[in-house]
């Protein structure tokens, strides 16, 4: 497993939960965090087999 | 602003044409293969998600949840993020046993067909309503851009075409084997289109209604309800739920399932798809406020799943009307498409071949893509009449509601069937069938009561309250589903289907196969298949795994009866094709764990859990890997064998020693290698009392090799966890050692002493033989110093020539005798001219008058030199002319001649006689080897030769034909070619520095 996999993967539930139940300041902020948590998981995917998580 | 029929009907025209142009050209062959087999193919025909929701529903469900509306969104792309928790591991199942639908994975998994059967039943009833939504959004948004058009006509042509579409694009082979290119790429140019569309109508509202960003934030801060409304709805609504049940949908809807397993032949798109496909679907979702904000920027209110197009309408944008038109109806034809494709596929597995047998014989293919033909017709009508229920557009919203919370009754199956191997049919039965009753009670019922407009419908309010059934109807599942599973038992079946789905937790049970010959496989299928489908399938499966038809391994048996259970699950279902592979094809239980096939099969198992073990199990993996390089990469051939007698290991070296490839080898009885190591093996194994063999002559492609074998036998071990002991039953190691270049350089010591030996005998001899000759030279010279007579000189010199003849036999004897080389001895070199001492050998030779008369011709070319000693040349021809002479007959044409090459000059001795035995070439230069008739000859002449040239620098080599079996191969006679390095006079160099000529 990439030492990268494990952290990256908590980030994307992190920011899933933030995004999901946390208020925000403008109406396009929501799909901003979306579009990190989308280049969160290439990056996972790109580091290491998605069958090591 | 209001067009044309016409106009609307042209657009959707060109739109179908282009559609179905873009699936033509496929099936054609005229896309190249690049773009065919790029992940971003599979990931825009993964698009099909954004159906007539996205374009339509989404203004609605945004309206009243604000945010909300993106629980679609979260979800889908959800599963996808999280894929390596769902979607690939059910990817390599379907992939592996060929299901091509959900009903096949549980019916697969559950070995019920029940669970196949209700699957499909509750799939159909998820499909049909879905099917009408995406008809009627058709329907209605071609009547707002056309106001004088009829919906139902509308409705109606959309379903003709579909079906038109489905059939001409949607059965390509009745197998499911080959992929359906087609359909895969005019369903990712219309994701493609969808995208666009909804990005450029997105940008309209932004750039169109409300002049940029600044302007759209403006209107906000006045409008405060439309952003505080998102946030409120996002947080306290049951978004949650929805999201679950969207997540589900991403792998339980039909076609969305479809798309993603059996129409990737890739595992690794998958991969791309994981981040790619949220990605699409994040920039889909981004236009919906935009677009709702600048409807009710323009005072409008009603109508909101419509939104999209009342706004454009009103901004009055024609074109783009066309376009949003365009992307609804493309949005709702591929949808409609797969889902009838695929509930077919799923009624005719689980539904159909259930209740009518198929017939036997060459009608099968026909008869099975009829009956699939017919199913999506009778879908796709039953879509239509679907619509017409609903056709007034009031339950738009309920209408998708009802389709994904069904949906939702099937989480807990997928996760029992990847994570919960305890799991089994009853269970998921139950839940899934209580589960479906409160949908029906709490969903269905009254959603029916409404749209056909009962006088007393069954929900008071008027409205269902979808996350009540979703949660009710999920909760009744979750909770039977375990209860039932925790206190009934599984049965063997479906235990082994668990292993085969989940991580393993106990040795699996072995069995090996009745059928022993491919002849048994075709024999045994013909009863239900007919003769003809029999051979077909099974020559496919062969194919499939690069086996011969003659294969008779049970190993490779057992593989071949998997590969033919995966390609007829396609064919037939995986209900029916598991029934028919184990009523014909049975399997008994293995007497022991140990045997060959088992062995490897248990290998592959592990080998298929490759980068998807942690702990334990990982450091288990590496330790086996480990041993099995080592046992692979050893320098001696290692070859164990079962209790059978069956070959379970042949290393790299074994194959290499032996010419004979593991993977042809492996699973083989001994008896079964072809010759000669047959023999050698077998008769080592068999013996019970001998443990080594050494130095045993094997002759190998026609040459001697020697071998070393050990053996030794590998006794029972037992292997115990929680799921019980497994026990290895005995067998034996074999290895194979290559000694037959240590038996060749001992023999070539041993030739060497012998040779030592015969010169120090040699030394003797012509120590003894000098006296007497010296003693006779010294008599001839004075017999040529004192006679008058000129022919007494004539005599007198002869003799003294041929006393030096042999004073030089003498020499060369001693010379014989001492080991070293030229260098070490050096004797008088000088320039030879071949051609000079030739014809003096041929002088000095007929002067034998007693021996047989033959021709003899001096071809050497005048003017050849080598670096030499006259006298030990002059020997070394009167040698070779010899043994040419005794080989030939009266009158026999013997040859000496010259040829130059290179840095080399050759003399060639060449004879018609009898030949040597080409057995015997390689003996004919040891000191004392005749093949004469005793006193006829000493056997050194030859090997005088060998020393005298390879201690000038030069080698010897015989040519030499005979009669083999009476047959003659190439010309009779023998050619003796002695090569030395080519010397130029000039160049010629005494040690002192002194030029000799």
């Amino acid at each position: 497993m990439s030492r990268l996999t494990l952290p990256i993967f908590i980030l994307i539930i992190v920011l899933s939960a933030l995004q999901a139940f946390a208020p925000f300041d403008h109406w396009y902020s929501p799909f901003g965090a979306a579009l990190l948590v989308i280049v969160l998981t290439a990056l996972l995917q790109k580091s290491g087999s998605p069958d090591e998580f | 602003m209001s067009f044309d029929p016409v106009v609307v009907l042209l657009a959707a025209g060109c739109y179908l044409l282009l559609f179905f142009g873009v699936a033509w050209l496929t099936e054609q062959g005229r896309m190249p293969a690049r773009l065919l087999q790029h992940p971003g193919l599979y990931v825009l025909s993964l698009g099909i998600i954004v159906s007539t929701w996205s374009f339509y529903t989404a203004y609605l469900s945004a309206s009243s949840r604000g945010m909300g509306y993106n629980a679609y969104y979260i979800g889908f792309a959800g599963a996808f993020i999280l894929s390596p928790l769902l979607l690939q591991p059910l990817l390599r199942i379907t992939q592996r046993f060929q299901l091509a639908s959900l009903a096949d994975l549980f019916a697969f998994r559950f070995r019920s067909p029940w669970a196949g059967t209700l699957t499909t039943i509750v799939l159909l009833l998820c499909a049909l309503p879905l099917q009408a939504l995406q008809t009627l959004t058709v329907a209605t948004s071609a009547q707002l851009l056309a106001p004088a058009l009829d919906p139902q006509l509308v409705a109606f042509m959309f379903t003709l075409v579909i079906v038109v579409f489905a059939l001409r694009f949607g059965t390509p082979d009745v197998t499911g084997r080959e992929p359906n290119s087609s359909l895969v790429v005019s369903l990712a140019f219309e994701g493609l289109l969808k995208l666009f569309i909804l990005l450029i109508t997105g940008g309209f509202a932004l750039y169109g209604v409300f002049n940029g960003f600044d302007s759209l934030d403006n209107w906000l801060a006045v409008q405060p309800p439309a952003v505080d409304h998102l946030e409120i709805a996002f947080s306290v609504d049951s978004t949650t739920l929805r999201i679950l049940m969207f997540f589900t949908a991403a792998i339980a809807m039909p076609h969305v399932f479809h798309m993603i397993f059996p129409e990737n032949r890739n595992p690794r798109n998958l991969q791309t798809a994981s981040w790619a496909l949220p990605l699409y679907l994040l920039f889909a979702s981004v236009p919906v406020l935009p677009i709702l904000w600048a409807y009710y920027s323009q005072g409008q209110s009603g109508n909101l799943q419509y939104a999209p197009l009342l706004m454009i309408k009103a901004a009055n944008a024609p074109l783009l009307s066309l376009l949003y038109f365009v992307g609804g109806l493309a949005a709702a034809c591929g949808l409609t498409i797969v889902l009838s494709l695929s509930v077919a596929n799923m009624c005719m597995n689980h539904l159909l071949l259930r209740t009518i047998k198929p017939p036997a014989g060459t009608g099968l293919y026909a008869w099975l893509m009829l009956r699939r033909r017919l199913l999506i017709t009778g879908l796709l009508i039953c879509g239509y009449l679907s619509y017409l229920l609903i056709a007034d557009g009031r339950w738009l919203q309920d209408t998708a509601y009802i389709s994904f919370s069904a949906c939702l009754q099937f989480l807990p199956g997928l996760l029992a069937l990847l994570y919960w191997p305890p799991a089994n049919s009853k269970g998921f039965l139950s839940g899934l069938a209580g589960g479906f009753l409160v949908w029906f009670l709490l969903g269905l019922l009254p959603y029916l009561s409404l749209t056909a407009d009962l006088p007393y419908p069954l929900t008071a309010a008027n409205d269902i309250d979808w996350d009540v059934v979703a949660g009710g109807s999920l909760l009744a599942n979750l909770c039977l589903l375990l209860i039932v599973s925790a206190f009934t038992k599984a049965t063997e079946e479906e235990r082994k289907a668990a292993r085969l789905c989940a991580p393993d937790t106990g040795p699996a049970v072995r069995h090996v196969l009745r059928a022993r010959s491919i002849t048994d496989f075709i024999s045994s299928l013909s009863a239900p298949m007919g003769a003809d489908a029999a051979g077909r399938e099974v020559a496919q499966a062969l194919r499939d795994l690069h086996l011969h038809s003659d294969e008779k391994r049970p190993y490779q048996l057992l593989q071949l009866r998997n590969q033919l259970e995966a390609n007829l699950s396609a064919l037939l279902g995986p209900t029916l094709s598991h029934e028919l592979v184990e009523h014909y094809l049975p399997l008994v239980p293995a007497t022991s764990a140990s045997a060959a096939g088992v062995l490897n099969l248990l290998e592959q198992g592990v080998e298929s859990w490759q980068g998807n073990l942690s702990g334990v199990a990982l450091d288990l993996d590496l330790l086996r890997r480990h041993h099995r390089q080592v046992l692979q990469n050893l320098p001696l051939g290692v070859c164990e064998l079962d209790d059978k007698g069956r070959v379970a290991l042949w290393n790299a070296a074994m194959s290499k020693l032996t010419g004979l490839p593991g993977e042809q080898i492996i699973g083989q009885l001994l008896s079964a290698l072809p010759r000669p190591w047959q023999q050698l093996l077998q008769d080592f194994a068999n013996d019970p009392h001998v443990t080594r063999l050494a130095r045993q002559p094997l002759a190998v492609e026609g040459k001697p090799r020697w071998f070393e074998l050990h053996k030794a036998l590998l006794t029972p071990t037992t292997a115990t966890n929680r799921a019980g002991k497994t026990t290895t039953s005995p067998g034996q190691v074999i290895l194979l050692e290559d000694q037959t270049e240590t038996m060749l350089m001992e023999k070539e010591l041993a030739h060497a002493d012998r040779l030592n030996s015969i010169g120090r005998l040699a030394a003797g001899v012509a120590h003894e033989i000098g006296n007497p000759v010296t003693g006779i030279a010294c008599l001839a010279q004075n017999l040529r110093d004192e006679s008058v007579d000129p022919e007494l000189q004539a005599v007198a010199e002869k003799m003294l020539a041929q006393t030096r003849r042999i004073a030089g036999i003498t020499d060369a004897l001693l010379r014989f005798s001492h080991a070293g080389t030229l260098q070490e001895k050096p004797t008088r070199l000088e320039a030879v001219e071949l051609h000079k001492v030739a014809a003096e050998a041929i002088s000095l030779f007929i002067l034998e008058h007693d021996a047989v008369p033959i021709v003899l011709t001096n071809g050497c070319q005048p003017g050849l030199f080598i670096k030499a000693d006259y006298q030990q040349i002059l020997q070394v021809l009167l040698n070779l002319l010899g043994n040419a002479r005794d080989a030939s007959v009266a009158g026999g044409r013997v040859t000496i001649s010259t040829h130059g090459e290179n840095d080399l000059t050759s003399l060639h001795v060449s004879d018609e006689g009898c030949g040597i035995p080409a057995s015997l070439i390689p003996r004919v230069f040891e000191p004392f080897f005749t093949t004469k008739d005793p006193g006829k000859g000493t056997g050194l002449g030859l090997a005088l030769v060998y020393r005298l040239v390879t201690d000038l620098g030069g080698h010897v080599q015989i040519h030499s034909h005979t009669m083999d079996s009476g047959v003659m191969v190439g010309k009779k006679g023998t050619r003796v070619i002695v090569t030395f390095p080519c010397y130029d006079p000039g160049t010629l160099v005494t040690e002192s520095g002194r030029q000799v000529l």
